[in-house]
C-alpha cells in the first residue's frame, strides 16, 4: 500500500469512528433543532470560477487552499483529503456524514478536496461550485456561535488568499444566488408534531414566502424523511451577515414555538396514542431482523420524538444522531469494510441498530 | 424537456401544487415522480424562487432596467472579455464564469439580483484590503475632479501638483492590490 493511500485509509477510518460535535446533540433547543450549519462561499481573485477554470487554475486553487495548513498556524491541525484519492464508497460515506456536498461528489475533475478540523467543527470544500466553501456545524440552535467561529477562520484565510470581491456585489460567487455575503445558514429541525397536526404545509409555505428554503435531511435535492426539515436563508445580498442571521433566528424560533404548541396539544389529547407509536417504533428497531434505510429513519424519528417528549429516557440524542448516520448505505459498508447488496445491508443495519440501542 | 429533478430522463409528469394563491409547477420523469409522490411532503412543494425560476422567467418575460427600457435577454450576445462566458450561457446554466462577468453583465444582472434577493447592493463585510483600496479610489476620484476644475480655470501649477498626487495615490492602490 502506498503512503498516500495508507494515510487516506487512516483518515477515513478516524472519520468513520469519530463523532462530530453537532452529532453529540447537546446544543441549545436540541429538543427540536438537531444542528446549525453556516457556510461561506468564497472565490480567489483573478481565477475563473471552478466550472470555467482550466486544470492548471483548479490546481492552483487546490495548492493555495492546502497551503493554508502549512502556512497558517490556525489551520495546522487541519487535514486534507483529495476526492480523487477516494473510492466511490468513501465519497458516499463523506456525503452521508455531512462532511462534503453531493455537488462536490458529482464533479469529476481531480482537484476537488475537503480540508477539515479533526473535530469536524469546521471544514473547507475546495473547487466545488465556488473555489472555497467554508462550513461550520454545531449542535442545536447556535447561529451566533457558528458565525463567530466561521468568521474567525474567514479572517485568517483572507490574510493568505485574496478573495474575489466587488464593492457593489460583495463576495463574488459563481451562482448569483450566493453573491454578496456568500452566507448560507441552515438549521435542521425535527417537526413531527406539526406534521401529525397537519399544520406543516401552511407554516412552511409562509417560511418560503419570507425568503427561506425548505429541504430534506441531506440538503439540496433530497426528499424529506423522518420529519427532518432543513431550513435555510435564500437572501445573501443587501443585508449584513448579522441581519441575515438575526432574521433567520427569529423565524427559526417561531417554528420552534409552533412545534412546541402542537406537541402540547398532542400530549393533551392523544398522549397514549403517541406513546404507543413511539414505543412500538422502539420495539421494531430493537427486534427487527431486516430493515431498510427509509423504515429505520422513520422509526428513529419516532424514537427521537420519544426522547424529546421525555417518554424514553434510556437513550440520548447522541445515540440517535449516530444511528441516523450509520444506517445509510455508504456508512454501513464502510463499517463492515465490504461491498454489500441491499439485502445484506438491510440485515446488517438491523444488527447495528440493536447493538447501539439500549435494551 | 428534461426532468427538472434528475436532469437525466425526459419529463413525462407535470406536478402542479397550489397553496393559497401560490402555484408551483414541476416537470419530472416517471422515476422521480414515484419518489416525490410517495413522499407525503416533498421539498418541491415549498421552494419556488430558485435561480432557474428567475432565469426561466427571464426567457418568457422581459425585465426592465431602472430607466424603463426592457432587456431583450435572448438577443444579448455579449461575452465576458476575461473568461469568454456569454450572457446566453449564463441564462442557460445560471452560473457566471468569473468575477469580471459581474462587471460585464452588470446591467442585465442588476434586475436579476433584485428579483432573487430583493436588493442589488452588498452591505455586509468588506475584506480589509478592499476597505483601504476603496477609500484610496474614492480619494483619487475626488482629486481627478479637482484636477478638471483646475484645468478649466487654467490653474496649471495647481493642476501639475494634483496630477502628481494622483500618480502617488495610484501607486498606493497598486501596493494594496499586490498585498
Amino acid at each position: 500500500m502506498s503512503i498516500v493511500s495508507d494515510k487516506k485509509t487512516t483518515l477515513i477510518r478516524r472519520l468513520r469512528d469519530s463523532t462530530a460535535q453537532w452529532a453529540k446533540g447537546d446544543g441549545p433547543l436540541n429538543h427540536i433543532v438537531v444542528c446549525t450549519r453556516i457556510r461561506l462561499a468564497r472565490n480567489l481573485s483573478g481565477i475563473p470560477f471552478p466550472f470555467k477554470a482550466n486544470d492548471e487554475q483548479l490546481r492552483q486553487v487546490l495548492i493555495r487552499s492546502e497551503g493554508l495548513i502549512k502556512n497558517n498556524k490556525h489551520f495546522s491541525s487541519f487535514q486534507s483529503i483529495k476526492l480523487s484519492d477516494l473510492n466511490s464508497r468513501d465519497i458516499q460515506f463523506l456525503i452521508e456524514k455531512r462532511l462534503i456536498s453531493i455537488a462536490l461528489a458529482r464533479l469529476t475533475h481531480p482537484y476537488r478536496a475537503f480540508i477539515y478540523r479533526p473535530d469536524e467543527l469546521v471544514s473547507v470544500l475546495v473547487n466545488e461550485e465556488d473555489h472555497i466553501r467554508i462550513q461550520c456545524l454545531l449542535s442545536g440552535l447556535q447561529l451566533k456561535k457558528a458565525w463567530k467561529i466561521i468568521r474567525g477562520y474567514d479572517r485568517k484565510i483572507v490574510r493568505e488568499i485574496e478573495y474575489a470581491f466587488d464593492e457593489k456585489e460583495g463576495f463574488l460567487t459563481s451562482c448569483p444566488t450566493n453573491v454578496g455575503t456568500g452566507l448560507r445558514a441552515s438549521v435542521m429541525l425535527h417537526l413531527p408534531a406539526l406534521l401529525i397536526s397537519n399544520k406543516l404545509g401552511e407554516i412552511m409555505s409562509g417560511i418560503v414566502k419570507k425568503g427561506y428554503a425548505v429541504r430534506g435531511f441531506y440538503g439540496e435535492g433530497t426528499n424529506i424523511q423522518g420529519n427532518f426539515f432543513q431550513v435555510s436563508n435564500q437572501i445573501t445580498l443587501g443585508l449584513t451577515e448579522e441581519e441575515i442571521l438575526d432574521k433567520f433566528e427569529i423565524e427559526t424560533k417561531k417554528l420552534i414555538i409552533e412545534e412546541e404548541k402542537s406537541r402540547e396539544e398532542l400530549i393533551l389529547y392523544h398522549k397514549t396514542k403517541i406513546e404507543d407509536q413511539i414505543k412500538r417504533a422502539y420495539g421494531i428497531l430493537s427486534n427487527a431482523k431486516i430493515i431498510s434505510t427509509k423504515e429505520a429513519t422513520e422509526l428513529l424519528s419516532k424514537v427521537r420524538f420519544g426522547i424529546e417528549l421525555g417518554m424514553l429516557t434510556k437513550i440520548g440524542y447522541d445515540t440517535i444522531n449516530r444511528l441516523m448516520l450509520i444506517i445509510q448505505p455508504g456508512y454501513l459498508q464502510l463499517l463492515k469494510n465490504q461491498k454489500m447488496n441491499k439485502d445484506k445491508r438491510d440485515l446488517f443495519r438491523a444488527e447495528l441498530i440493536q447493538e447501539l440501542l439500549p435494551s | 424537456m428534461l426532468c427538472q429533478l434528475c436532469k437525466k430522463y425526459r419529463a413525462t409528469v407535470r406536478i402542479v401544487k397550489i397553496v393559497g394563491d401560490d402555484k408551483t409547477e414541476l416537470s419530472i420523469c416517471s422515476e422521480c415522480a414515484n419518489s416525490v409522490l410517495g413522499n407525503p411532503i416533498s421539498y418541491l412543494s415549498f421552494n419556488k424562487c430558485s435561480i432557474k425560476d428567475v432565469l426561466d422567467g427571464l426567457l418568457n418575460t422581459s425585465f426592465k432596467y431602472s430607466d424603463g427600457n426592457s432587456i431583450d435577454s435572448l438577443s444579448s450576445n455579449q461575452s465576458c472579455p476575461n473568461c469568454g462566458h456569454t450572457y446566453q450561457e449564463f441564462i442557460k446554466i445560471g452560473k457566471l464564469g468569473c468575477s469580471q462577468c459581474y462587471e460585464c453583465f452588470r446591467k442585465e444582472l442588476t434586475p436579476i439580483l433584485t428579483k432573487l434577493h430583493g436588493h442589488s447592493r452588498h452591505v455586509g463585510i468588506v475584506p480589509s484590503a478592499y476597505q483601504e483600496r476603496y477609500s484610496r479610489l474614492k480619494k483619487i476620484k475626488e482629486i481627478e475632479d479637482e484636477l478638471q476644475q483646475a484645468i478649466i480655470k487654467e490653474e496649471y501649477e495647481r493642476a501639475a501638483l494634483l496630477r502628481d498626487k494622483i500618480i502617488e495615490e495610484k501607486k498606493r492602490v497598486n501596493n494594496v492590490d499586490s498585498k
